[in-house]
């Protein structure tokens, strides 16, 4: 037999984007009466194309070959849209591909979604049937497993009662625990470990390791999480707008990626396009600066920092119940999240362009290079997202007041926290 | 300890563009059979759940359409149904046409009604236009009784005819699904036919025997008048409940034509299903 779980080639899956935003100022009578025809046309382009179209066409996937041997554990990387979710979705037949083959050796299972067709209606026993059985396994194996699922996700007590009423938890695993039970030969997981919590996804990562290292499945894997496709995976591949750009060593594929995030770094903020989010408000500059509002070259540990986040409204009116966050991450790790959400319940209300400080007593971090990654949401929608949005290169410093620095040669990027022997 | 997948392997998934003129990938179909089970079960369940009257629902509609149609058409305008009370008449035509108009209404909004479930996860796509046909039968049972016990209160027991309604209630459920297999995937796109078909079935109830009797048709147009597949079944679909003749000659058309819509129906299905998602 082939040693190939997975072999594509010459995946490619085209796209049309069309635009939502024609706007209704300006029209005339006539334009009006022809819209309809024109709307058809419009929709109707979205899954008919002409060989020399080209109009607002987009290849989400670009001849993909990629060959995955049994046992392999794949991590996908690269940036929001660079094509990883469109693999996906086409491994797992959720959507053709335009040209080019698949072939799949092994019972599949896709995982882009924890809990996939659950009713809040109806109780957890019966979205366990249903769950597993949308996910190809027949009711005999669910009643053998039955018990262990419900162990599994530790909802014994709530078993019997609708799943509307549980906890967000709770449903996640709930639908995890299906998930862990599925045995399938190729298991294609999105990122979908981003939800639960840690003690829990702790338990979910372990079960896929065991899943992969003991009984040879093959797992292919997406996360923008470096530490879990570095925990997990044996191999990755890194793509950029639809190909695969590298593969090979796990680490030297992550590697590959923070290049490019770094490189990304040194740009104007307000030019970088890796942006998510419905951008009615995009962040324009960041500054650093000490406590009174001197700008600052290098932050040192100890020194007390404002982090000046400048944004500039595309959207006129009032943008309420903003949420801005920043993130202090070095390539690999994320070193503490800082968002006004867990510091404040006053409502953030953006109407026009302006700034926001961010201001770290005690900067907590131990020298070394890192980013800040800016995020905003507005009544829960992103609104603007950019990883490594800009550098930050800290300093050795002062921090425990002692008047030493770390030894040196030292170099772990770290989180520094007051503490006390009691001798 | 790797099992073999080589060809043979019912686990050997080659994704491609596939052959449209086979639309029934019946191995798959047997493959997720618990699936439909229990998206039926969990279905039938969910939509009783956490109403008030529950399954008095199921009567509510045929109660009110036979009401209806008795007071304007039986009352007021006083259609002659011969020695049939209007009421009987009518209800064994509104039992019917319940069963028929709720398939395809439901098997046409079926993908739009899922089009979460479909981002997601797959399974033969051909569940979702076929499960709302299956989940209106246990009503249909419900609302048979009643129907019976009506009939029984006015006079009318059926007799041995009565065993064709097994076959008509078939092909009622092709055309149901005919119907939800050709257009559920155009709704998806182009969200105005399903707006257009609330319009349509108010005046396509007037296309069939239902308020008023075949014979109230011109005789030289009843041929036309029988072309349309809804107007013969519900014909035959109250003639096997209470004795009215059956047009045999057009339900034998209308069963071949059940097949041959339901087929193409199934390939204009199978072509457009790979790529359904991306127009949403």
């Amino acid at each position: 037999m082939s040693k190939f779980a997975i072999e594509t080639y010459n995946l490619s899956k085209r796209y049309r984007l069309i635009d939502a935003a024609s706007s209704s100022a300006n029209k005339t009578v006539l334009d009006y009466l022809i819209s309809p025809y024109k709307r058809f046309k419009e929709i109707r382009s979205l899954t008919s194309f002409k060989d020399d179209d080209t109009k607002n066409i987009f290849w989400a996937l670009k001849d993909i070959n990629l060959k995955v041997e049994h046992g392999d554990v794949i991590g996908l990387i690269g940036k929001n849209g660079a094509g990883k979710s469109t693999l996906l979705k086409i491994l797992s037949k959720i959507t053709a591909p335009t040209t080019g083959k698949a072939i799949l050796r092994g019972r599949v299972n896709s995982l882009l979604e924890v809990g996939t067709g659950f009713n809040g209606e109806l109780t957890g026993r019966e979205n366990i049937y249903m769950n597993g059985t949308l996910h190809g396994m027949s009711k005999k194996e669910i009643d053998k497993k039955l018990d262990e699922i419900i162990d599994f996700a530790g909802v014994e007590k709530f078993i019997d009662i609708p799943v509307k009423r549980y906890s967000s938890g709770m449903g996640v695993r709930l639908g995890f625990a299906v998930a862990a039970h599925l045995e399938p030969e190729i298991l294609i997981v999105d990122e979908v470990l981003a939800v639960g919590d840690a003690e829990f996804q702790k338990k979910a990562i372990g079960k896929m390791q065991d899943v992969s290292q003991q009984q040879g499945r093959t797992v292919i894997f997406v996360s923008h999480n470096m530490t879990s496709i570095e925990n997990l995976c044996t191999k990755a591949f890194m793509l950029e707008t639809g190909k695969i750009v590298f593969e090979g060593n796990v680490v030297d594929c992550i590697n590959k990626y923070q290049e490019h995030n770094i490189d990304n770094a040194h740009l104007e903020l307000i030019t970088r396009k890796d942006r998510t989010g419905n951008g009615n408000i995009l962040f324009e500059k960041v500054v650093l600066m000490d406590k009174n509002g001197n700008p600052l070259g290098l932050p040192r540990s100890g020194e007390d920092i404002i982090i000046r986040m400048y944004y500039h409204v595309v959207k006129q009116g009032e943008h309420r119940n903003c949420r801005i966050s920043c993130e202090i991450h070095s390539s690999r790790h994320l070193m503490f999240i800082a968002s006004t959400e867990f510091v404040s319940d006053k409502e953030i209300i953006i109407n026009k362009s302006g700034y926001i400080d961010l201001l770290i007593e005690n900067f907590p971090i131990s020298k070394g290079s890192y980013f800040i990654t800016l995020f905003m949401e507005s009544n829960s929608d992103i609104v603007d997202y950019i990883e490594a949005a800009h550098p930050l290169d800290v300093i050795d410093g002062d921090f425990y007041g002692f008047g030493k620095n770390y030894p040196n040669g030292w170099n772990g990027h770290t989180i520094l926290i007051k503490h006390k022997f009691l001798i | 300890m790797l099992k073999d997948f080589s060809e043979k392997s019912k686990f050997y998934t080659v994704i491609e563009a596939s052959n449209p003129w086979k639309p029934f990938d019946f191995k798959e179909i047997f493959r997720y059979k618990d699936m439909l089970y229990f998206k039926i079960l969990n279905g039938y369940k969910a939509q009783m759940k956490q109403t008030v009257f529950g399954y008095f629902w199921v009567f509510f509609e045929p109660a009110f359409n036979v009401v209806f149609f008795s007071l304007i058409f039986g009352t007021i305008v006083k259609i002659d149904t011969g020695n049939i009370p209007y009421v009987v008449f009518n209800a064994t035509a509104v039992l019917g046409w319940g069963y028929l108009s709720g398939c395809m209404n439901g098997s046409i909004g079926s993908l739009l009604n899922e089009s979460n479930l479909i981002q997601k996860i797959y399974f033969p796509r051909i569940f979702i236009p076929l499960i709302p046909c299956i989940i209106k039968l246990p009503d249909f049972i419900l609302q048979f009784i009643m129907t019976l016990i009506l009939m029984a209160f006015f006079g009318f027991f059926p007799d041995v005819q009565i065993l064709l309604l097994i076959p008509i209630l078939i092909i009622m459920f092709i055309y149901g699904i005919s119907v939800g297999l050709l257009l559920s995937t155009f709704v998806l796109q182009y969200k105005d036919i399903n707006k257009f078909w609330g319009y349509f079935m108010r005046f396509y109830v007037y296309a069939v025997p239902l308020a008023y009797p075949l014979t109230s048709v011109p005789e030289k147009y009843q041929w036309l008048y029988l072309l349309n597949p809804g107007a013969v079944l519900i014909e035959s679909f109250r003639g096997s409940l209470i004795g009215t003749p059956i047009p045999w000659l057009y339900l034998g058309f209308t069963t071949i034509a059940a097949f041959v819509f339901l087929y193409i129906s199934a390939v204009i299905f199978r072509i457009r299903e790979p790529n359904v998602v991306d127009t949403l």
